[in-house]
């Protein structure tokens, strides 16, 4: 059945595998070898399993208000001052990750692809992309999403594939790595590569 | 699809390569691509653009031309046009060859209204191509595929049943035979979603039966 207007499960899901993919394969491995050594491939999981924990405690709290949003929530059980206070601490963090995300991506962009150009031109380029998918809204930013999947998916495993002459299990071990302790301190510091989860909180 | 892909994207993607990306060629290839457009006198925008409009107009003239005689006229036009084109030393024989491949290609794609849209997004994509190259066609790529996403037709929208994800009619990708699909398509939101009575090669039950017998 076609309903109007909502983006089901499917494309939510799909959205933010995008997001995350895309921001732990270009941030990630050359920083994290230079940081941690050889336990970055693990400390990943780290930081996703802090963030399933971050994602069930929101989870846990939109199940028990089911016809609310977050900022709802947050008036409902903060009241009005309270919750706008944590309300425009939410939409700072969100306005926070879209600057930094976009400067990020300018940063990319300029080192891979226009070395010479300058860096407004770039952003300028990216901000009208941006602008006409806000204001065509969220439902079709995850429906472009959906019609997309299969062809980003394909690229990624043809990159994966492609660099896979380079993979050395030997890499691997030691197990530990040089120091536990801060492979678990990055882990959990880094679980912000997987906030795009709170896509779904916000607009669930 | 793959014509669909290489009309829309081909000449967009030419002038990407040759313009902003040319580490991506084999060096062999840039050389000749090099040396092919050392005596040129024009700027390969405007080179493309100029190859495309004049492909435009064949295929309208060939179009308006009624019978054998425009089918003649569009031959002939192309490959006319094209030799002289080259000899005179106004576009290079490269070029010759992608105009050819995308004409060719928006001719292979069976709708003949979305050969039209293609025909229209092209030059839009040639434009992104040239002001920034393969970044400038991705983000050409996520605006009309926005727009496309945000596009319906009575309700119904463009990209169905892709998304949103409706049960299948096994007619999406993969056509199954006529009469294996029996319901109407989901996404349609159809009063009654039956399309054919349940007796559907009914000349295969009694066969059966009256083997059984």
């Amino acid at each position: 059945m076609n309903k109007d207007g909502k983006f089901g499960p499917n494309e939510a899901i799909w959205m933010t595998i995008i997001a995350i993919t895309i921001k732990a394969s270009f941030s990630g491995p050359s920083n994290l070898a230079g940081f941690i050594g050889n336990t970055g491939w693990y400390m990943i999981y780290i930081s996703a399993a802090v963030a399933l924990l971050g994602f069930a405690f929101i989870y846990l709290v939109l199940k028990r208000f089911p016809e609310n949003n977050i900022s709802e929530v947050f008036e409902l059980t903060f009241g009005r001052v309270v919750g706008f206070i944590f309300s425009g601490i939410l939409a700072m963090y969100l306005l926070w990750t879209a600057f930094s995300g976009a400067g990020e991506f300018v940063q990319i962009i300029k080192v891979y692809n226009f070395p010479l150009s300058p860096k407004v031109y770039i952003t300028a380029i990216y901000m009208i992309g941006v602008l006409v998918m806000s204001l065509l809204g969220l439902e079709n930013i995850a429906r472009f999403t959906k019609v997309t999947i299969y062809f980003t998916m394909t690229g990624f495993v043809v990159i994966y594939i492609l660099g896979s002459q380079n993979f050395n299990t030997n890499n691997l071990f030691p197990i530990l790595g040089n120091d536990l302790g801060k492979t678990v301190t990055t882990g959990i510091v880094r679980s912000s590569i997987f906030g795009e989860v709170i896509l779904l909180a916000v607009f669930a | 699809m793959i014509a669909a892909f290489f009309g829309l994207f081909l000449p967009g993607l030419y002038i990407a390569l040759t313009l902003y990306h040319q580490e991506m060629i084999p060096t062999e290839l840039l050389t000749s691509l090099a040396k092919s457009r050392e005596a040129l006198p024009f700027p390969i925008v405007v080179e493309m653009i100029v190859m495309e409009i004049s492909w435009e107009l064949i295929r309208e003239a060939g179009v308006s031309v009624p019978g054998v005689i425009g089918q003649t006229i569009g031959i002939i036009g192309v490959v006319v046009l094209g030799q002289a084109a080259v000899a005179a030393g106004l576009v290079s024989p490269v070029l010759i060859i992608i105009t050819a491949i995308t004409g060719l290609c928006s001719f292979a794609i069976p709708a003949y209204n979305l050969a039209f849209a293609h025909r229209i997004l092209r030059f839009a994509f040639i434009f992104l191509g040239a002001i920034a190259g393969f970044y400038g066609i991705a983000v050409g790529t996520f605006i009309f595929g926005g727009l496309i996403c945000s596009m319906k037709s009575f309700g119904v929208l463009y990209v169905s049943p892709i998304t949103p994800k409706t049960k299948p009619n096994h007619d999406a990708v993969i056509r199954q035979p006529l009469w294996a699909q029996k319901e109407r398509p989901d996404f349609l939101n159809t009063h009654d979603r039956s399309k054919t009575g349940k007796t559907v090669r009914g000349w295969k039950d009694q066969n059966s039966k009256g083997n059984k017998q």
